[in-house]
């Protein structure tokens, strides 16, 4: 089965833009961002170099995890307006928690590979570009970015299973991705906002973040992993429930 | 046999402007991403100026809600091509292509001055209609939603922090600085319309 939900994950046109935009924007923002990181380093304002880039690779996962979902939904053809997917889907594998355990894994699997791809390129690219202050590299911090993008990932799995349209999820997580998000405004209006699942997430790797709450790299996993673990339950249990 | 008087192109045009008004008036998507559009601009507009009482709110709210009415120009123009293809029923009544692309792009600009009213700027406008010429292009609202996002949010704060000198045309820079980007807000539009209205004209329906 989840095979099945590999090779149909692998072969969506709009997953290969999801895989190549994840690839390319972080590593590519690496090469934009060096005289601006340099004139930092100098003012000595940098603190996460080469993980800070990191942040925009969730692009890929998101794509991934929408289209995993949006693409069983999308009508077949122009004059079967009814007809999707899923009903396909539904009659090949009936039973639908076990449905949603095979996508949730083959969906996890891409994106893990495709993040330790590129987190370890964007990290070594870094130091490739700025040799002399690039830290060192750290296994278990490229692990937690790998983490967050995969958590992200389920998260918009789960998302867009609950509206079933992907329209909604990516405006909100690219929305909210954008240079200051909006989950950071609300930080200011309450503390109680570090605490949304996306921007706990990135404490798990960045060790300094605007805002003035810190958060331990292990809580803020354990907060993010709760938070994608609700919404997958409720949206599990949706899907069960309706019509398909 | 009677010939019948063919109306006039102007009479055409108001007709055709007309029809499309009326969709975009009562499609349930459109009314959607329009209320959600304003209801997150109000809170956000509210956050803001509890967060930073100098700055001017509605300004600071629309750096994040300019995604809606992007979204709202995208599902202007893939409402057509959604399952049913209407595509096909709308150039049975509108055969001409551009004419048919001219009221299309009329009615967008009226709803969506309408719809900006409230927040005092033209700019959301000039976002709507890149939005829509993105729509036409790629017939997808999903990708189209997913490239006019990440051109505003996230290619063009990238770009105008690493050349400041491009701020003049990026399409973006007329949110924070009407006088500099006015250009480009009008500009970008302008040339995806007439990039969507050739393709318009030369694809298949």
């Amino acid at each position: 089965m989840v095979r099945a939900e590999l090779s149909k994950l692998l072969g969506l046109p709009t997953a290969w833009i999801g895989l190549a935009l994840g690839l390319i924007a972080a590593p590519a923002l690496v090469l934009v961002n060096t005289p601006g990181m340099r004139q930092a380093i100098e003012s000595g304002e940098v603190t996460d170099l080469g993980y800070e880039n990191l942040g925009i690779g969730l692009l890929g996962a998101l794509i991934l995890g929408v289209v995993a979902v949006s693409s069983e939904y999308t009508s077949t053809g122009d004059d079967a307006p009814g007809a999707h997917q899923m009903t396909t889907t539904l009659l090949a594998m009936p039973r639908r928690s076990h449905l949603l355990l095979a996508k949730g894994a083959a969906l996890s699997f891409v994106v893990a590979v495709q993040g330790a791809l590129t987190a370890s390129a964007t990290v070594l690219l870094t130091q490739v570009m700025l040799p002399d202050h690039a830290p060192p590299f750290e296994p278990a911090r490229v692990a937690a970015a790998v983490l967050y993008w995969t958590l992200l990932g389920l998260l918009a799995f789960a998302i867009t299973l609950i509206f079933r349209n992907g329209i909604i999820t990516l405006t909100v997580f690219i929305v909210n991705s954008s240079v200051v998000s909006v989950s950071y405004l609300l930080t200011k209006l309450t503390p109680w906002a570090a605490y949304l699942p996306d921007i706990v997430g990135a404490h798990m790797f960045l060790r300094t973040m605007p805002g003035e709450t810190h958060i331990a790299p292990l809580t803020a996993g354990l907060v993010m992993t709760a938070w994608v673990a609700a919404l997958l339950a409720a949206a599990s249990y949706l899907f069960t429930r309706r019509p398909a | 046999m009677t010939a019948t008087a063919r109306p006039g192109a102007p009479a055409e045009l108001i007709t055709s402007v007309h029809a499309e008004l009326h969709k975009l008036g009562t499609l349930p998507s459109l009314r959607w991403a329009a209320g959600l559009t304003w209801a997150a601009t109000v809170l956000l507009a509210l956050a803001a100026h509890r967060a930073a009482p100098a700055a001017d709110p509605v300004a600071t709210a629309l750096r994040w809600t300019q995604a809606g009415f992007l979204v709202f120009g995208v599902l202007t123009a893939t409402q057509e091509y959604e399952s049913g293809g209407q595509i096909r029923a709308t150039l049975l009544a509108v055969p001409r292509r551009f004419a048919l692309a001219a009221a299309k792009a009329t009615a967008l600009i009226v709803a969506a001055a309408v719809l900006t009213l409230p927040t005092g700027t033209a700019y959301p406008i000039s976002v709507a209609l890149v939005g829509a010429g993105l729509g036409w292009l790629l017939r997808n609202a999903l990708a189209a939603v997913a490239t006019g996002l990440t051109l505003y949010l996230i290619a063009c704060p990238v770009a105008l922090s690493r050349w400041p000198a491009a701020a003049n045309w990026l399409p973006d820079t007329a949110l924070l600085d009407p006088g500099r980007g006015a250009a480009a807000a009008v500009l970008w539009p302008l040339a995806l319309a007439v990039g969507a209205s050739l393709s318009f004209r030369w694809r298949h329906a």
